[in-house]
């Protein structure tokens, strides 16, 4: 997990990168916290971070929420490297426990948030490829989708139906015992 | 933003995360859900056999086979696919329950078995509960050969079946005066076994027809008709469970010969190749089966379960050792049974007696088991000698380093990186009631939801198909 070619952990974890959004605003952000974007992590190995990395898809209000999201967990995956050589040592694993519990509080305090921004999340972290957050925030959506009947899942979320009755009726016929 | 706008990579993120049955009621949403589904052909890994759900047993000298499976419980919704062991949603005469069956094979979740209604090959899948009856094959008797499945539903919806001769067919008497004339010719008992090319009669659902396929050998034979004929670990015949199994793996067939050997069928290139057994085998109870591993060779010979890998690596075939477990360490289960609260399986019965008021599913993982530990007792050996040796293999568990073992009807499922076992339930169903200790042949059962065969739940309503 270490970031790529760095030979001093500190350095590392001290090197800023700037994320510009698509509204022009400029995050300042440790590379520890930018790297839980496989995306950004790639640009970094590349070398192409100099004068800020830009972001057309992702709204400063997004990215805020984005960046929010991992400075928590980086500092989560800090914590977790840093306890693995005492593994065996019961109180670092009490203080992990500890330390676990407050991050599911995070996220649950986290995915608060109404649809519209909801989806967004799921855009940027599709984009930006964190998979926790994607993980996260997908499982959100499916969790409200979970157990619902076609009609009402259209009606949650206004979807059109462009099905013919032909498809529809295909479709039912191929996995009768989803709608038994 | 609305979730219509979502891009695929997104929207599949999310319906990924759906349980199977909303799911599969997601492609009805709209266009853009089901092509998302389609395309990333997300629904497969839940319709792909993926869990044990049971065992199709025959026994001796009985009409019809038995399910042994999951419990049903009244207080939670039945697993999906819902199973119907006793293959009732196939025609007969005044809807009663099937009389007269016998599994012959079981691959991917598709039975391949004999039926009361139609005499002759059926192929059915208890998931779909669709099932199609096999065309007689034109010379070959169905009654002298072994039938084996080959279907693989991640690859093909198709199958095959294939009839493998136990012995080659005696010279016809009536020549018998030229033989004398042809010294050449090896006497019958002196042939070679198996032959190269070896005519074997082999259905495609895809053609829907038999066809006589001859298959190359590549390398050696496995010995002589004689040989063959000496195998001491013969059997097949009545009085003792059968264990000449088949495995289908990575479009391959192997099969468990008379000889003894295990023969490799692959179909695309019409060759063959003997592999000999793991070890100079003369006693014993052996298995061949599927594990986590691929193909496995169990064998339980004086109380010793040993378990081997088949590694394939350039062409060649190695067993490689895996497990070696002393079965003296077990309690023996018809004494033991009864300290049990009944185990989370249970056999299906002529009236269906599978309901109960216990929510008992059975998780290898987190279900209570309980660790044998080694007896230190010194008269163990005499008094239960004759209990240990009566445990046979039942199968391998596909997916989980598990083997179920039976004893006297007793079955249990044996963890063996673990040595833990647990208790799953008796057998023997009440209408039979012969003296035979044990069942005949078990065919592990993993359903499959895909894979269309003739006739049908799904295809009734459409009379064109018929």
């Amino acid at each position: 997990m270490a970031s790529a070619g760095s030979g001093d952990e500190k350095a590392a974890a001290a090197a800023m990168i700037t994320l510009i959004s698509s509204d022009n605003e400029k995050f300042e952000v440790t590379e520890a916290t930018a790297t839980l974007s496989q995306t950004i992590r790639h640009m970094i190995e590349d070398g192409c971070t100099d004068g800020g990395v830009p972001l057309p898809n992702v709204t400063s209000k997004i990215l805020a929420r984005v960046i929010e999201y991992c400075k928590k967990h980086a500092t989560a995956a800090a914590g977790e490297e840093g306890s693995s050589s005492s593994f065996s040592d019961a109180a670092f694993l009490e203080v992990d426990r500890a330390f676990l519990e407050e991050l599911e509080e995070f996220d649950d305090a986290f995915l608060e948030v109404d649809r519209a921004t909801l989806f967004d999340l799921i855009l940027a972290a599709n984009y930006l490829d964190i998979k926790g957050l994607l993980n996260l925030t997908c499982q959100k959506v499916a969790d409200s989708v979970k157990g619902k009947t076609p009609e009402q899942i259209r009606e949650m979320y206004n979807i059109v139906n462009d099905l013919t009755p032909e498809e529809e009726a295909e479709i039912r016929r191929e996995t009768q015992w989803a709608f038994e | 933003m609305e979730v219509a706008a979502l891009p695929g990579d997104a929207l599949a993120g999310v319906l990924r995360r759906l349980p199977l049955r909303s799911l599969a009621a997601a492609r009805c949403i709209c266009k853009a859900w089901r092509d998302v589904i389609d395309a990333r052909a997300l629904l497969l890994p839940h319709l792909l056999p993926h869990s044990v759900r049971g065992i199709f047993l025959n026994y001796i000298d009985h009409t019809r086979h038995h399910f042994f499976g999951r419990r049903r419980s009244s207080s939670s919704p039945p697993p999906f696919p819902e199973i119907d062991g006793s293959l009732g949603f196939m025609p007969n005469d005044d809807g009663r329950i099937l009389q007269w069956s016998s599994v012959f094979d079981h691959c991917n979740g598709l039975l391949l078995f004999e039926h009361e209604w139609e005499s002759g090959l059926c192929v059915c899948n208890p998931a779909t509960r669709q099932w199609e009856v096999l065309p007689r094959p034109e010379e070959a008797s169905v009654y002298s050969s072994l039938a084996y499945l080959a279907f693989d539903p991640a690859v093909s919806p198709h199958y095959e079946v294939f009839l493998i001769p136990p012995e080659p067919k005696t010279p016809v008497p009536s020549n018998h005066w030229m033989l004398t004339e042809h010294p050449a010719e090896p006497p019958y008992h002196l042939m070679e076994w198996p032959p190269s090319p070896f005519r074997l009669d082999v259905f495609s659902s895809r053609t829907g027809q038999w066809e006589g396929i001859d298959f190359v050998r590549e390398g050696q034979a496995a010995g002589t008709v004689q040989d063959k004929r000496l195998d001491p670990l013969d059997l097949t015949m009545f009085g003792g469970p059968r264990w000449r199994y088949a495995v289908f793996h990575q479009g391959a067939l192997y099969v468990h010969c008379r000889g003894p050997f295990v023969m490799r069928l692959s179909l695309s290139q019409g060759k063959y190749q003997v592999i000999k057994f793991p070890a100079n085998i003369e006693h014993g109870k052996v298995y061949l089966g599927k594990s986590t591993h691929g193909v496995c060779f169990g064998i339980i010979h004086e109380s010793q379960l040993r378990v081997w890998i088949l590694i394939e690596s350039c062409g060649q075939m190695e067993w490689v050792s895996k497990y070696q477990h002393n079965l003296r360490k077990l309690p023996s289960l018809p004494n033991v049974s009864g300290k049990f609260m009944g185990g989370p399986w249970v056999i299906e019965e002529d009236n269906n007696i599978g309901e109960s008021e216990e929510s008992r599913e059975w998780d290898s993982d987190n279900d209570d088991l309980f660790t044998v530990e080694v007896e230190d007792n010194e008269n163990e050996i005499e008094d239960e000698e004759y209990h240990h040796d009566n445990f046979y293999i039942l199968g391998f568990h596909p997916y989980k380093e598990v083997v179920f073992l039976v004893q006297q009807f007793e079955v249990l499922a044996y963890h063996l990186d673990s040595s833990k076992i647990q208790y799953m339930e008796n057998c023997r169903p009440k209408c039979y009631t012969l003296n035979h200790s044990n069942a005949y042949e078990s065919f592990l059962y993993t359903p499959c939801v895909i894979g269309r065969l003739l006739h049908g739940d799904n295809t009734d309503q459409n009379p064109s198909e018929d």
